[in-house]
């Protein structure tokens, strides 16, 4: 049923000394509906989904930039907890950040469709997310756009045209954090996407990514074919 | 709310090209065709006439009672066609099935109109979407629900929408009986003006009509309402099944052989087809009601009439999934008002997922051991700075400069107290029944030096009695007392039985029954251990004092100059009414920290619907009473002090 309709979000919380990222399950969130979480952190440090969560994908960069980007996918059960709470790691610095999406209409069983990702170094603004190969129509694009804090600034972002950020920018550990900014992106066609580039206000380390997401499928429309014109049609009655 | 209603009905049952299409209901004047457009010519459809549409083509009127094909919040279109695909496709652009308004002025900005666009021509991948205005004339393109297109025949396409906020839209479609999309728009800014231009087939831009329509338009009706899925399966089920089935019974019905045309064409044909779909059409009415006369599945008028009978009143906003899932929460309460039946009944209107409403019920005891700190919710220490957590303990701490007498005419004591358990809240309600009340708490000293004393007791400030059980140094001999005060007088210090600077569990109870003592007094009985708290207790004799009180708790006093610092420690506290109304009284706390927009007043309002009559429920936000904190819960009886 594409395309994916995005219903809510909610932001990550870390919690240094328990070393968990806990994100609360949107209000909005009904049975069957899927959630998709991303979380960048430190790369050295691995990270444990709680029981139903599928793990998508994971980038790992080197230097400049030694972070992990996670994509993790859940259905919602009917008597879905309040909560669903990662183990990160403890004391990370800098700090993991993470935003959950609730969607409908995504695939729950497919694999990713496809996903890229680059390290961006500190000689320009633009965060430009490599692209890639969509195999069906509907495939949903997600853009994750990460930046590491510097000098005690938070950087922000211009996501690209024709995008549309879901949820909100989630700002990491205060001035010593980073930055997480999540657009979506319907392109209708299969095929590269190309880059995709956000604009940085400032020339910060950090990451761009795309992610493929696979839609549930498109269903065929139920029709009559008469063999004579005459039936009771819409009621003005009844039903 | 606005009474549910079709706004526009069109069947363009016309048989002759020159005759005007009409509104069934008269809210529209004949469709007419605009300057420059042409005239879509009459043709055989699915359910009779219809109207071939192209590139090129519209028909559009005016209300006849201005505003009566207007909405501006909810809105459901729906329609029977067959869309010519391949002519889309090749026409280039969006096919308009209906707009209300031609977009250019305040009074024709389009309050809602859908079209059809061609995703992806391949793959034979269409979509029904929504589009409108908002009130400075901005076009708000929707995302739309993709089906495949068949290849031949014809469709029911419904587009819903449901306005919830400025901010919140619900969009939903469907072919035939199939959900194919489920969306959130932000976009509930929505225009159009009373006197707009209701058109079909196209949609005009700046005065020139564009995205025509290419295919046949059988059926077009307009509701100022949100369509259920459970209405829309029900409709299609009679369509595209049910009359059909009529129509086979009917055949069925005919003796084999009778000299009758098998060709559909015929006229007697088309005469058992009348008959059949009669009979199907029935069906479909006794089906519908078999399916959707339930709350679970409930829609328009029997949904209004199972929330009449449970008395759950639905907001103007409410989905008709929310106003279901509130009568279900109401008739589900089992043994009480069960958790799963609270959390389906409020958690819409709290904001919050049913996972995440916490409902909190409560025994007719209290325990605490300090483990979650010196909880406001639950005790007044007086003064604060003096007792604090320490080792998972609660610490009492006097100089041996502080002044903290209490001898009944003064009254400058350590205090941490609670309201007890039988009473309302504290510190407003007076104690409901007290009687048979124990309280039990652990007690380890670590300095007390001489006049010093520490323990227990219970209070009733209002009349000034107190009764305490306590460890006292005096002049360096240990002794467990007691001592009793009415109106403030002292009625004499009983030394219990001399001890030691050790850990005592103290234990002050009033007995039932033991005789008439006289109006307002009750029997009450001292014990203590230097064991356990279950073992080694020895007994006072019967203590007279009076049977009401307000509050229980620790405390600290001084009989003469402290010849040193105090500092004790009070553990393991039980305080058992076995009369206490708690029971009785519980909660739904709705989490402030939690993202949402709760509706607190209908959620409190849901809950004296569906709890028990002996009940009190409250909505709070807070487990401490904040008097004076908007839904606090403390304008709402009973107040604060629930742990």
């Amino acid at each position: 049923m594409p395309p994916v309709g995005f219903f809510g979000s909610s932001t990550g919380v870390y919690s240094s000394a328990g070393g968990t990222e806990i994100f609360l399950v949107p209000q909005s969130s009904r049975e069957n509906d899927v959630l998709l979480a991303i979380v960048v952190q430190p790369s050295a440090s691995p990270i444990t989904a709680p029981a139903g969560w599928t793990l998508l994908a994971s980038d790992a960069l080197g230097a400049p930039i030694s972070q992990t980007c996670y994509l993790f996918r859940r259905l919602v059960a009917a008597a879905e907890p309040a909560q669903h709470v990662f183990a990160v790691g403890m004391a990370l610095a800098p700090q993991p950040v993470g935003l959950l999406l609730q969607y409908r209409s995504v695939d729950n069983t497919a694999a990713i469709v496809a996903h890229g990702l680059t390290a961006i170094t500190p000689t320009s603004v633009n965060f430009a997310a490599p692209s890639i190969v969509l195999a069906h129509y509907s495939d949903l694009v997600l853009l994750v756009y990460f930046a590491l804090s510097a000098g005690g600034l938070t950087p922000t972002f211009t996501l690209p045209a024709g995008t549309t950020q879901r949820g909100p920018t989630v700002y990491g550990g205060g001035g010593a954090g980073g930055t997480l900014a999540i657009a979506e992106y319907l392109k209708e066609a299969i095929g590269a996407t190309g880059a995709l580039q956000a604009v940085c206000t400032a020339t910060n380390t950090g990451l761009a990514a795309q992610y493929g997401v696979q839609a549930s499928p498109t269903l065929l429309a139920p029709s009559i074919v008469p063999d004579v014109a005459g039936a009771i049609g819409l009621p003005s009655i009844g039903v | 709310m606005t009474t549910p209603a079709t706004l526009v009905m069109l069947r363009f049952a016309e048989p002759k090209d020159d005759v005007a299409p009409s509104d069934e209901l008269g809210a529209l004047y004949d469709l007419q065709v605009d300057a420059g457009l042409s005239l879509p010519p009459v043709v055989s459809a699915c359910t009779g006439f219809g109207r071939q549409f192209s590139n090129g083509s519209g028909l559009d009127a005016v209300d006849v009672v201005p505003g009566s094909s207007l909405a501006t919040r909810d809105v459901t279109v729906q329609a029977i066609l067959s869309w010519d695909f391949v002519g889309q496709n090749t026409y280039g652009s969006h096919g308009t099935i209906v707009a209300r308004g031609k977009g250019n002025a305040a009074a024709e900005y389009v309050s809602y109109a859908v079209s059809l666009r061609v995703v992806n021509y391949a793959l034979q991948i269409g979509e029904l979407r929504f589009w409108w205005q908002d009130n400075a004339g901005v076009v708000h393109e929707q995302l739309g629900g993709q089906f495949v297109v068949p290849a031949a025949g014809y469709v029911m396409l419904t587009a819903v929408r449901h306005w919830v906020s400025t901010t919140a839209v619900e969009l939903r479609y469907y072919v035939g009986d199939q959900l194919i999309g489920e969306f959130l728009s932000a976009d509930g800014d929505i225009g159009g003006g009373t006197t707009g231009t209701f058109t079909v087939g196209t949609r005009y831009v700046a005065g020139v009509a564009g995205k025509f329509f290419v295919g046949v338009l059988d059926q077009l009706r307009v509701l100022n309402y949100e369509l259920s899925a459970e209405e829309i399966a029900a409709t299609w089920d009679r369509i595209a099944r049910l009359q059909p089935r009529g129509y086979r019974a009917i055949r069925d019905l005919l003796p084999p052989g009778a000299p009758i045309s098998n060709d559909p064409a015929s006229r007697i044909q088309k005469l058992l087809r009348i008959a059949g779909h009669a009979i199907g059409y029935a069906a479909a009415q006794v089906e519908n009601i078999r399916h959707n006369l339930m709350p679970d599945r409930a829609y328009g008028p029997a949904l209004d009439q199972w929330e009449g009978c449970v008395g759950e009143a639905p907001k103007a906003s409410d989905t008709v999934v929310v106003r279901r899932r509130r009568v279900l929460g109401h008739l589900r309460q089992h043994a009480g008002a069960s958790p799963p039946g609270i959390a389906a009944a409020t958690a819409d209107l709290l904001a919050l997922a049913p996972s995440q409403v916490q409902v909190l019920a409560f025994d007719q005891t209290i325990r605490d051991d300090f483990s979650n700190g010196l909880r406001s919710e639950l005790w007044f220490a007086d003064p604060a700075a003096n007792w604090t957590i320490n080792a998972g303990a609660l610490r009492v701490q006097a100089l041996a400069a502080d002044v903290i007498t209490f001898d009944g005419t003064t009254r400058k004591w350590y205090t941490c107290q609670t309201a007890a358990p039988g009473g309302g809240g504290f510190p407003l309600a007076p104690l409901a029944d007290g009687r048979g009340v124990h309280m039990f708490a652990k007690l380890t000293p670590t300095l007390l030096p001489n006049h010093a004393e520490v323990g227990i007791f219970f209070y009733d400030w209002a009349h000034g009695n107190a009764l305490l059980l306590g460890l006292r140094d005096a002049g360096g001999v240990y002794q467990v007392v007691t001592e009793g005060f009415r109106a403030w007088v002292s009625q004499g210090v009983v030394v219990q039985a001399v001890s030691a600077l050790v850990p005592h569990w103290l234990h002050l109870s009033q007995q039932l029954g033991g005789g008439a003592i006289g109006f307002g007094l009750s029997h009450y009985s001292a014990a203590w251990s230097t064991t356990s708290q279950l073992a080694g207790y020895t007994l006072s004799g019967d203590i007279q004092h009076s049977t009401t009180f307000q509050y229980a708790g620790m405390y600290c006093r001084m009989t003469g100059a402290l010849a040193g610092n105090v500092d004790a420690a009070f553990d393991d506290v039980i305080l058992r009414c076995p009369f206490a109304p708690r029971p009785f009284r519980w909660y739904v706390l709705r989490d402030p920290t939690l993202p949402g927009t709760p509706d607190l007043t209908a959620a409190h309002a849901a809950l004296q619907r569906i709890k028990h009559a002996h009940t009190t429920a409250t909505v709070i936000t807070t487990k401490s009473l904040l008097a004076d904190t908007p839904n606090s819960g403390a304008d709402r009886g009973p107040c604060g002090a629930i742990t």
